[in-house]
């Protein structure tokens, strides 16, 4: 029975050891290919980034790192018998400011208003069957400055047409075999931006 | 293979799935916040009650102060591990980061919040 149970434990040991392994290496690989977005970790409503969020996470990874080894230094592995005042001040220090850093910052409509995209020109028609090629822009909606980060551009479907993007600006050749009445939707996606969108319509 | 060792094989494997664990995370943050894949933009920028940006050199002290402050209880972990137990937080580094916070919160509500007597019009004037 005694060896049961020793076969039980060591074996739901290395299960648990294997499962957690796997966990954290598929995400630690998600996140560094991007399939977990961590572009807006430290970012504000508004797109900006964010000194205290990022002082927080400073923290934070300081005192898990620091837990860590200290439980590892203890023989057998043991918590810290007590955690220090002065160490829990310091956490409550950065927790606060960034608390009142938040009710600071939404007291002002400016402070968590997400910037936007424009794309100029807004609508484009041409005549289903016809050949034709136009260029858009796409602009920051709140202050026109067109060095924005990196812009993807897409068509939403139905996504007739070609697109030839280059920075902020994209070249658009209309489907001669698109039918009249149809709407194809222009988007430029810009991380921390509501998405600019323009419509193509084939009339 | 003795049931002893196994528990230290499990013991040990875990012990570097954490260390690897936190370390890589650490790194890919690290890796991240300077190659910009995660947002930066503006971390020095503040933002006034029109609207506007402004540079805001408190958040460039708060920065400052708090890697230093990271890096320095880093080191007191790293010296005293064998102990078990946390190292005391310098006095010292509490009144600085202290002050740090306190004055980037004060720099922040001064050009954010409208105090009146006091910033009425400094919002709209600022560059």
């Amino acid at each position: 029975m005694q060896t049961a149970f020793t076969v039980l434990a060591v074996s739901a040991g290395f299960v648990v050891v294997i499962f957690t392994g796997g966990l954290a290496v598929l995400f630690l690989v998600k996140a560094s290919d991007g399939s977990i977005d961590l572009s807006r970790l430290i970012s504000e409503p508004n797109g900006d980034a964010s000194m205290s969020r990022l002082q927080l996470l400073i923290f934070t990874l300081v005192i898990a790192l620091s837990l860590f080894l200290i439980i590892i230094g203890n023989t057998p592995l043991a918590f810290p018998a007590s955690i220090p005042a002065d160490l829990l001040t310091l956490l409550g220090i950065s927790s606060s400011s960034y608390l009142v850093s938040k009710g600071i910052q939404f007291s002002n409509p400016a402070g968590v208003a997400r910037p936007g995209i424009s794309i100029d020109p807004g609508q484009t028609k041409f005549t289903a069957g016809a050949a034709g090629t136009v260029s858009f822009t796409a602009t920051h909606s709140t202050n026109g400055a067109a060095s924005l980060p990196a812009i993807t551009w897409s068509l939403d479907s139905p996504s007739y047409g070609t697109l030839h993007a280059s920075g902020n600006k994209a070249s658009y050749t209309a489907d001669a075999t698109a039918p009249a009445n149809t709407k194809v939707t222009l988007r430029a996606q810009v991380s921390g931006f509501e998405d600019g969108l323009a419509e193509i319509v084939y009339e | 293979m003795a049931t002893a060792q196994l528990y230290s094989l499990i013991a040990a494997a875990a012990f570097w799935e954490i260390l690897l664990f936190i370390a890589g995370l650490t790194a890919l943050v690290a890796y991240q916040l300077l190659t910009r894949r995660i947002n930066t933009q503006n971390l020095f920028c503040g933002v006034r009650r029109d609207g506007r940006k402004y540079f805001s050199p408190e958040r460039v002290q708060l920065l400052i102060f708090t890697v230093a402050a990271a890096f320095q209880y880093l080191r007191s972990v790293m010296l005293v591990r064998h102990t078990g137990q946390f190292p005391p937080v310098p006095k010292g580094m509490l009144e600085l980061v202290g002050s740090s916070n306190v004055l980037y919160l004060a720099g922040k509500s001064l050009m954010t919040l409208k105090i009146p007597g006091l910033n009425s019009s400094a919002g709209a004037k600022g560059s």
